[in-house]
């Protein structure tokens, strides 16, 4: 337990932080990497043919693994606004601003790849489905906390920490949206099939076993991005500070995928 | 070999979806590498600079006593 | 006491610089103009996207006013003024929203069976809009004031503050527009009706709140 506490001391820290992460950054991205090739090499040759919708359904290992991140990336910013403007943390603040940019990026691959579902499907690229049209809100939230940090460029703080006001904002409106949104398409269009619901769902482990891969392989790519950009984050706002110096000049940039 | 390929006659929109995945996934990869060789590249130049600055205030040369 | 004071003073100031009281009128009355040139076509398809569009009429035209709210106050620094005072910045947000509503608000929802008519809104759904709108422009508002304080020292924030407010007011169009809609085809109401009032009831909570953090940091 004392070594939790300490290590979760010790993450306060920006040098401690960048010490540390410098290890992670290799292993998450092989791993990632590892994995996505693993998982889409399964899910597009070996898992069987969906009876309903064919082959078109093999979109689910890259759509339904995006669209789970892009939820999950939005609570780590979330929690991490949460940590920025309650107790100012700094590594909190660059563990937000670094998740902006690869949530919105899966939020907009999940938006890109349903819409390429959406074609053979339903018939056209864009349906005011109840998750797509939350989902194209949830673009909107991504691009909302970015653009106010953007443009508070002069005083990188103040800029981050309206920054988490504005994720919190949205962490709380998210539900609401969702609810909203659901309940508007249940009156006017009743629910559209999706990908998950198919026709009987994934229930064949040939199936699960790749998607479940791509989640994982998912996550550890947000690590690896998420920890990369905290870290320049990091050096960035702290250029004055001596271990940045040290840190940067003591040994050639250390982690990283090369 | 092309049959391993064949989705239906859903080939371009399954392709497409893992392009796109694959795409996006890749130019943040290079996104990430780009800002760190950047700001690695001015911490140093800003470092040496500095150093060299700090070089001339200890041992200020003479001749610049002579021009003046 | 402050609070009406202060409310007072912002009303009596939007009302000396008339520009304010009747800009989002003029908008709501040249866009208007623009559907039936742009539909060409006859009083059925008027009348079928008259509920949405009087909404977001409504909607868009208190969205051009809401940029202003803070920024004037802390350009002149009588932002300052009031936390040197003492004052509870929640209190000033929420005054500062209540003014924005009696000088925008209360215009749009007068000024809406006007639209309604021009857009051949069914005749028994005026009063459902008027009441909808009653509800809804306190949210405008309210938000737009959290809008507002987040973006008062950017200059041409115009556009980051729609980026801001639109995914909040989602649901409040959905409730809304839906409310009116129902009513025209001649359903209840009254489900919509309540989901406002719960988000009217919850932004007049939180709003203030996420406001006056935000001035806070923007004075830091």
């Amino acid at each position: 337990m004392n070594r939790i506490i300490k290590f979760y001391h010790e993450c306060g820290s920006p040098p401690s932080f960048y010490r540390i992460t410098g290890h992670w950054l290799r292993p998450m991205f092989w791993l990632a990497l590892t994995l996505s090739i693993y998982g889409l090499i399964d899910g597009l040759f070996l898992a069987p043919e969906d009876y309903q919708q064919g082959d078109s359904y093999r979109i689910i290992f890259v759509h339904v693994p995006a669209a789970w991140m892009s939820l999950f990336i939005y609570a780590i910013i979330g929690i991490a606004g949460i940590m920025t403007f309650v107790w100012r943390m700094k590594v909190a603040e660059a563990v937000m601003m670094a998740s902006v940019p690869i949530g919105a990026l899966f939020t907009a691959v999940t938006l890109l790849t349903g819409m390429l579902w959406g074609k053979p499907m339903w018939g056209t690229y864009w349906d005011w489905d109840a998750r797509m049209t939350s989902e194209l809100i949830l673009l909107f939230l991504y691009i909302g906390v970015f653009g106010i940090y953007a443009a508070y460029d002069e005083d990188p703080r103040k800029a981050a920490r309206l920054a988490s006001l504005v994720a919190i904002i949205g962490l709380v409106n998210l539900p609401i949206i969702r609810y909203s949104v659901e309940w508007w398409t249940s009156i006017h269009q009743g629910s559209s099939i999706s990908l998950m619901e198919g026709s009987t769902g994934i229930r064949d482990w040939d199936m699960l076993r790749p998607l479940l891969v791509m989640a994982l392989a998912t996550k550890f790519y947000f690590i690896y991005s998420m920890l990369s950009r905290a870290r320049i984050y990091l050096l960035r706002t702290e250029k004055q500070k001596q271990w940045v110096q040290k840190a940067v000049l003591g040994a050639q940039p250390s982690g990283g995928a090369s | 070999m092309m049959e391993l390929f064949d989705m239906g006659k859903y080939d371009f929109f399954v392709w497409t979806s893992i392009a796109v995945f694959i795409v996006a996934l890749l130019l943040d990869a290079l996104n990430i590498k780009a800002q760190r060789t950047q700001l690695h590249r001015a911490i140093r130049s800003a470092a040496l600079k500095k150093r060299a600055r700090q070089a001339q205030a200890d041992n200020p040369p003479t001749q610049r006593s002579d021009d003046s | 006491m402050q609070f009406w004071s202060l409310m007072k003073r912002d009303v009596l100031v939007a009302w000396r610089k008339k520009s304010n009281l009747y800009q989002p009128l003029v908008f709501q009355l040249l866009i208007v103009t623009m559907f039936p040139l742009g539909l060409g076509a006859g009083a059925q398809t008027l009348s079928k996207i008259a509920p949405a569009v009087v909404w977001i009429l409504a909607l868009l035209s208190t969205l051009i006013t809401l940029e202003n709210i803070f920024k004037d106050d802390y350009e002149d620094g009588s932002l300052d003024v009031y936390v040197l005072s003492g004052m509870s910045l929640s209190l000033a947000a929420l005054s500062k929203a209540t003014a924005h509503w009696i000088t925008t608000g209360i215009p749009v929802v007068l000024f809406a069976p006007v639209i309604g008519m021009l857009l051949h809104l069914p005749g028994h759904a005026y009063g459902i809009l008027m009441l909808s709108l009653l509800l809804a422009t306190p949210i405008f508002s309210l938000l737009g004031t959290v809008g507002s304080a987040l973006i008062m020292n950017i200059k041409n924030g115009g556009m980051l503050l729609s980026v801001l407010v639109m995914p909040l007011l989602a649901p409040v169009l959905i409730f809304g527009a839906g409310a009116v809609l129902e009513t025209t085809l001649g359903n209840t109401a009254m489900n919509h009706l309540l989901l406002l009032l719960g988000c009217t009831v919850l932004s007049v909570t939180l709003a203030p709140l996420a406001a006056a953090a935000a001035v806070r940091i923007n004075l830091e």
